[in-house]
């Protein structure tokens, strides 16, 4: 049906309500700041960092806060997410890299009351150590509410969220029809037992495969548990591919290992073996045979082809037990990577 | 919900009414709505003859009240859920519905607000809670504000759909029309039930006709619309009731202390709690989802589901 539309002007962020007195907040659009009717934005990657503003949806506000006149931002559709993080009674407007620098003097006292906030502004900073903020929530919640807690928190909020967001990108647009709500909430479970955690995919899941979990299984590794996945008839264990299914499990996308390795011969072919993490993005589809997956826009990035963004996500996520760092391969410079010595022996044994 | 989009660029369109063609179920308010019959005269509560000669299951399902952060905030401190004027009834009630969290948005419009941007959930144990004030298959509220849309049969009244003001008559309602708890939980009807009814029993159809919409497969699933309403015209206490509260991880954390006194009130009143990821960014209807998934393991977890 087409709908006549009349074109009225452009958007700003007025104002935010609260969740409680610090964190992220909910932003607030009207048309102007003594606007009177209130929107909420839609992101293109709802719950995840990076996202950019795809509409807005109505809103009717009970406790609406305006921002002040200095921080009033201009906005509209198909620009970055923009972000409202409250700390000490100050609102502090912008994307999450630019709050996350703002609130640099501050980040450490953040951490210490409020790690999961922290977090979540991290989420949408590459630069952002995010394991050791998942570390550092986990930690807190054992000491501030007991250990059931913060194990519930690790499989529950963090561990699940991961998986689920994953999937709900995976799955595209199908994820907000109301049989992929269902097989969201009902048909992946995530089980800890000793030192193991199982991740089990329904027959919704059939085609995702363990590679797809790269940042799940880091994380998971962090925290010394093994991972194993079952997938519809599939069952692997990480590192063994052991299948019990006569259904083989279709490798599409470049690993994050090769992804790895790639990483170190670009650092490898720079003077002093230091690469930025825009050279390891750029460079690293020299020393890889793409698929057609790899080349595919990330969900999560709109500039950004999947592999540049795993590409990325070697030096975001260097908090990890399995990654290049911990191995020795490489540093962190600040801003990419340096290879080392062991790293650079490393390749030789690879050969060329 | 309503969407608005917006076209680059910054373009506004102005908000219009956006529809399901075939279920007639409306994002706004449909002013028709359910009618209330008028008084003096008797309501046909059919649906009460209906499920008479079903089995109560088992297991009696727990109660759930949504409502959002600032309000869950003064239940909290307050320790209890306290009865609040309905538009409908014309009284002081608290609403709940069995199982399943299910939601009212303000004044029952489609309009987003605080409940859905930034919902938590109390489970409420009914056995000691006392008779409740009355008991119907559906949101009262949804239905008078004409969220079901058209296909409502306009010669069927709000009382004829009430249920006996009693928890076993749920029970039994359940049976009748899901077969178990879990299918309730999840809206599923038994297949087939309306041809089980002659076409004289037109509460029965008309029940049918709202209930589908809250069915797995519905072109726009309200869960409101078999979720059983059960409301209580005094106050409910947490302390002894609540089993379970839901809420966001931010209110967790403390940094003016306003957090830590919540914590100590959870406590002070015996109720468990459990988070869920809040995202600024994040659709409402993941917020239900994660909540209703605690539920269901909630639930579950009593053996009730």
């Amino acid at each position: 049906m087409k709908e006549h539309y009349e074109r009225v002007g452009g958007v700003e962020l007025i104002a935010y309500e609260k969740l409680t007195d610090h964190g992220l907040a909910l932003p607030i659009f009207g048309r102007s700041r003594g606007a009177n009717v209130y929107y909420t934005a839609r992101s293109s990657a709802p719950g995840e960092a990076g996202g950019r503003i795809t509409g807005f949806d109505h809103y009717d506000p009970d406790r609406l806060i305006p921002l002040p006149f200095e921080q009033v931002r201009e906005t509209g559709v198909g620009e970055p997410w923009l972000d409202i993080f409250l700390w000490e009674g100050v609102p502090h407007v912008g994307t999450a890299s630019e709050i996350w620098n703002r609130l640099a003097d501050v980040r450490a006292t953040i951490a210490e009351h409020a790690p999961l906030s922290l977090l979540a502004l991290a989420e949408g900073v590459e630069s952002a150590p995010d394991l050791q903020l998942i570390h550092k929530a986990f930690s807190w919640l054992m000491t501030r509410y007991g250990r059931q807690k913060a194990l519930a928190w690790r499989r529950d909020t963090c561990l699940r969220g991961i998986v689920f967001k994953i999937l709900r990108r995976e799955v595209g647009a199908s994820a907000y029809k109301p049989e992929m709500r269902r097989a969201l909430q009902e048909q992946f479970e995530i089980r800890e037992s000793g030192n193991k955690v199982n991740v089990s995919l329904g027959t919704p899941f059939s085609f995702v495969h363990p590679e797809d979990f790269a940042t799940f299984t880091d994380i998971a590794a962090s925290f010394d548990l093994t991972v194993e996945f079952s997938i519809a008839t599939a069952e692997i264990a990480m590192g063994k591919t052991t299948q019990s299914s006569s259904r083989p499990v279709m490798r599409n996308r470049t690993s994050e290992d090769a992804m790895r390795i790639a990483a170190l011969r670009v650092a490898a072919s720079k003077p002093d073996g230091r690469a930025t993490t825009t050279e390891l993005k750029n460079e690293v589809g020299q020393y890889l045979t793409l698929t057609s997956e790899d080349t595919l826009p990330s969900k999560t990035r709109p500039n950004e082809a999947m592999y540049q963004q795993i590409a990325g996500n070697i030096v975001s996520h260097r908090g990890s037990k399995t990654n290049i760092f911990a191995k020795g391969w490489a540093t962190y410079t600040g801003d990419g990577i340096q290879i080392t010595e062991a790293g650079r022996q490393y390749l030789e044994t690879l050969g060329a | 919900m309503t969407f608005i989009t917006f076209e680059p660029p910054c373009c506004l369109r102005p908000v219009r009414r956006l529809g399901n063609m075939r279920t007639g179920l409306t994002a706004e308010t449909n002013p028709v709505g359910i009618r209330r019959r008028r008084i003096g005269l008797a309501p046909k509560r059919e649906l009460r003859d209906l499920a008479v000669n079903a089995t109560p299951l088992p297991k009696p399902l727990d109660l759930v009240h949504v409502t959002s952060v600032g309000a869950a905030r003064e239940i909290i401190t307050l320790g209890q859920i306290e009865a609040r004027e309905c538009a409908v009834f014309k009284r002081d009630l608290v609403y709940m519905f069995l199982a399943r969290p299910a939601y009212r948005l303000r004044n029952g419009q489609a309009k987003s607000d605080q409940i859905n941007r930034f919902p938590c959930v109390f489970v409420i144990r009914p056995d000691k809670l006392g008779p409740p004030f009355h008991i119907y298959p559906f949101d009262t509220g949804a239905g008078a504000s004409g969220c079901y849309g058209d296909l409502v049969d306009p010669h069927v009244y709000l009382e004829d759909y009430e249920l006996e003001p009693d928890l076993s008559a749920a029970q039994r309602h359940i049976a009748w029309a899901f077969g178990g708890n879990r299918q309730y939980f999840e809206g599923d009807l038994i297949p087939g039930l309306v041809q089980s009814l002659h076409a004289w029993q037109s509460v029965g159809r008309g029940w049918l006709t709202i209930a589908r919409l809250a069915a797995t497969g519905s072109n726009q699933p309200d869960k409101r619309a078999s979720a059983i309403e059960v409301a209580y015209s005094t106050r409910i206490e947490l302390k002894g009731h609540a089993r379970l509260v839901v809420f966001p991880q931010q209110l967790i954390e403390d940094n003016l202390g306003k957090n830590s006194a919540l914590i100590e009130d959870l406590k002070k009143h015996d109720l468990a709690w459990e988070t869920y990821d809040w995202r600024p960014n994040e659709t409402p209807d993941f917020f239900m989802d994660e909540i209703t998934r605690i539920v269901r393991r909630c639930l579950e977890n009593a053996g009730q589901l």
